[in-house]
C-alpha cells in the first residue's frame, strides 16, 4: 500500500496547465525516483503534492487523506518534508536558526532532540551551528536543507535534485544520505534528479516524466535500459 | 540654532517610527504601503480623543498603536490576504492600500465633522503642545518620542532576533515558498507585520499633535518624507528606517530652518521640496539606501 498517491492529477500554475493524468505512488520506507528532462514537470509534480501548485482534477492522498487544496504550511506539518530545487535554506539566518524554526511547533524537548539527531546525522552542521547559512558550501548548504526537512521527524521526504551542481564525491556521499534516510531512519523519499543515472542505482522504484505525462513506470535499472531513456539521455550522465 | 536641533531630533523620531512600518511592511508583504498615512491619522485622533475625554493624551501612544494596528489588521485581512492568495501583482496590492487610505481618510474626515457639529469641537485643527510638559528645558514630546523610538527599536531587535517567532518573521522575509514548506503559518507572519507596521505609525501618530498642527490630511503631506526616509535609509534593511529618519528629519528642518534666516521665512512653506529632491536624488544615486554603503564589505 502506497503511504502517498496521486490519482488522475491534472495541475499546473494557474490556469497553466502542466501536468497530464498523473497516477503517482511512493511506496513506504522506499526510495522512489523520478527522472525526466528539463521542464519535464518534475518540480512541479511535487508542488502539486505540497500544495503550492493549482490542481485542476484529481487528488492527492496521503495516509488515506485528501490533501487538494490545503495550505502548504498544514500539509509540511502533517509529515511531509519538501527540500525545494532552489533557495532551500534561509541564508540570512544562523545554521541553528534554520533547524529551530523548521521545528518550531515542537516542545522544547522534542525540539533539542531533533536537533541533536540532525547535527549526528550532519556533524559538520554542528560545527557550524552559529554560522550565517548563506556562507555555507554547497554541499554544506545541501545537508542543512535536508536537515530542515528531518527537524519535523516526518515520514516522507520530497528531494528536488538534492545533488545538482556538486562536485562527483559531494553527489555520492548526499546519495549515502539519501540511502541512510530510508534504511535508518526509515523515511518514504521522493528523489527527483535530472542526472538519472547515479540516482537509478540506490532506487527501488523509478518514473520518467516527460512533458506532463508519465512515460515509463517500474524497476530503475529496466528504465535505464529503456529505448526512450537512452533517447533522452544520449550524452546525459 | 540648538532648538532647531531639538526640534530636528524629535521630527526624526516621529519620521523613524513612520518609516520603520514602511520599510517592515515592503520587507514582508512587498508592497509600498500608501495606507500608512492613515495609520498616523488614526494615532493623531486617538491621542487627540483621549485629551478631550480629560486623560493624558501620552496615553494615546499605547491606545493609538492598538488602534492603527487593527486598522492595518483590516486592510491587510479584507484587501491584501485575499488579492495576495489570488496572485494579484505588486501593483495591484499597492492601488489597494491607496484605495483604503482614500477610505480611511473618509472616515476619519466624518469623525472631525461629528465632532465639530455634534460637540462644537475644533477638530479639524489637533494641536496639543500647549498641554505638554516639560522637563530639564526640554519639551514633553522630544523626550517622550526619542526615549520611545529607542525602547521600540531595541524591542523590535529582541523580537526579531532573540524570538523564534522574530526568526520566522525573517524567514518569511527572505523566503515566504520555503517558510510555507517548513510549517510556517505565512499569514499570519504577515498578519503580525500589519499590526506591528500599523502600531508604530500610530504611536508617532499620536504624538504628533504635541509637536505640531495637525488635521485629518496630515498624513497625506507626510507619507512623501515617511517613503524618503525608508527609500533612503534602505529597504533591505530594518535599521535602515531610523537612519534615514534622521537625516532627512534634520536635514529639513536645519535647511529650512537656516534658508529661512538666509532668505525670508516664505521659504517654510516649501519645506516638503526636501524629501522629494533627497528622494530623487537617492533613486539615482544610492537606490539601495545609505545602509548599502555601511554594509558594503
Ligand atoms: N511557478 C511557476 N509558475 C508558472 N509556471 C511554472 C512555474 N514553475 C514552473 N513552471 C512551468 O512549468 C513547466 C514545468 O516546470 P517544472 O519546474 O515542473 O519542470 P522540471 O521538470 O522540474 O524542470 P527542471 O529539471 O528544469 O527543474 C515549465 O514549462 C515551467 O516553465
Ligand atoms: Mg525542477
Amino acid at each position: 500500500m502506497p503511504i502517498l498517491y496521486t490519482k488522475k492529477i491534472f495541475s499546473g500554475y494557474g490556469d497553466l496547465r502542466v501536468l497530464f493524468n498523473i497516477n503517482f505512488s511512493a511506496e513506504d520506507k522506499k526510495i522512489t525516483v523520478v527522472v525526466g528532462p528539463n521542464g519535464a514537470g518534475k518540480t512541479t509534480l511535487l508542488n502539486t503534492i505540497t500544495g503550492v501548485a493549482t490542481i485542476h482534477s484529481g487528488e492527492v492522498v496521503f495516509k488515506n487523506r485528501r490533501l487538494n487544496g490545503m495550505p502548504p504550511y498544514s500539509i509540511a506539518r502533517m509529515g511531509i518534508a519538501y527540500v525545494p530545487q532552489m533557495g532551500n535554506i534561509f541564508s540570512n539566518l544562523t545554521v541553528e536558526e534554520n533547524l529551530r524554526l523548521s521545528g518550531y511547533f515542537l516542545s522544547e524537548n522534542e525540539l533539542l532532540d531533533r536537533l541533536e539527531y540532525v547535527y549526528s546525522m550532519f556533524p559538520v552542521l554542528k560545527e557550524f551551528r552559529s554560522r550565517r547559512a548563506g556562507t555555507l558550501s554547497g554541499g554544506e548548504r545541501r545537508m542543512l536543507a535536508i536537515g530542515l526537512g528531518l527537524m519535523r521527524k516526518p515520514e516522507v521526504m520530497l528531494l528536488d535534485e538534492v545533488t545538482t551542481d556538486l562536485a562527483p564525491k559531494i553527489v555520492k556521499k548526499v546519495l549515502e544520505t539519501v540511502v541512510r534516510l530510508r534504511d535508518e531512519a526509515k523515511l518514504t523519499i521522493v528523489l527527483v534528479e535530472q542526472h538519472a543515472a547515479r540516482a537509478l542505482q540506490i532506487g527501488d522504484k523509478a518514473y520518467l516524466l516527460v512533458s506532463g505525462s508519465i512515460r515509463y513506470e517500474g524497476d530503475p535499472q529496466e528504465l535505464l535500459r529503456h529505448p526512450e531513456f537512452s533517447k533522452l539521455y544520449l550524452g546525459i550522465s | 540654532m540648538i532648538e532647531t536641533l531639538i526640534s530636528g531630533i524629535t521630527y526624526s523620531s516621529l519620521l523613524s517610527l513612520m518609516a520603520l512600518g514602511i520599510t517592515l511592511l515592503y520587507r514582508t508583504t512587498k508592497v509600498p504601503n500608501f495606507a500608512h498615512a492613515s495609520f498616523v491619522v488614526f494615532g493623531i485622533y486617538t491621542s487627540y480623543t483621549l485629551a478631550l475625554l480629560g486623560y493624558n493624551p501620552y496615553l494615546g501612544t499605547l491606545l493609538g498603536f492598538i488602534v492603527s494596528g487593527i486598522i492595518a489588521l483590516i486592510l491587510f485581512y479584507a484587501l491584501l490576504e485575499p488579492l495576495r492568495r489570488r496572485k494579484s501583482s505588486i501593483f495591484i496590492l499597492m492601488m489597494a492600500t491607496l484605495t483604503y487610505d482614500i477610505l480611511m481618510f473618509g472616515i476619519i474626515n466624518i469623525y472631525a465633522d461629528y465632532l465639530q457639529t455634534t460637540f462644537k469641537i475644533p477638530a479639524r485643527n489637533v494641536y496639543l503642545a500647549p498641554q505638554d510638559f516639560t522637563l530639564i528645558g526640554l519639551k514633553g514630546v522630544t523626550i517622550v518620542s526619542t526615549s520611545l523610538l529607542i525602547v521600540l527599536l531595541m524591542l523590535l531587535y529582541i523580537l526579531l532576533n532573540r524570538t523564534i517567532i522574530g526568526a520566522a518573521l525573517r524567514a518569511v522575509m527572505e523566503n515566504p515558498s520555503l517558510a510555507q514548506a517548513n510549517g510556517i503559518n505565512v499569514s499570519l507572519m504577515l498578519a503580525l507585520s500589519w499590526f506591528l507596521a500599523g502600531g508604530l505609525a500610530g504611536v508617532a501618530g499620536a504624538l504628533l499633535p504635541m509637536y505640531m498642527m495637525t488635521d485629518p490630511s496630515t498624513g497625506m503631506l507626510l507619507i512623501a518624507p515617511m517613503f524618503c526616509a525608508s527609500i533612503l535609509g534602505g529597504l533591505e534593511q530594518i535599521y535602515g528606517a531610523p537612519l534615514g529618519g534622521f537625516i532627512l528629519g534634520l536635514a529639513t528642518t536645519v535647511l529650512v530652518s537656516w534658508l529661512s534666516g538666509v532668505i525670508g521665512y516664505w521659504i517654510m512653506t516649501y519645506s516638503l521640496m526636501v524629501p522629494y529632491i533627497t528622494l530623487i536624488v537617492t533613486l539615482i544615486f544610492i537606490p539601495r539606501g545609505v545602509v548599502s554603503i555601511i554594509l558594503k564589505r
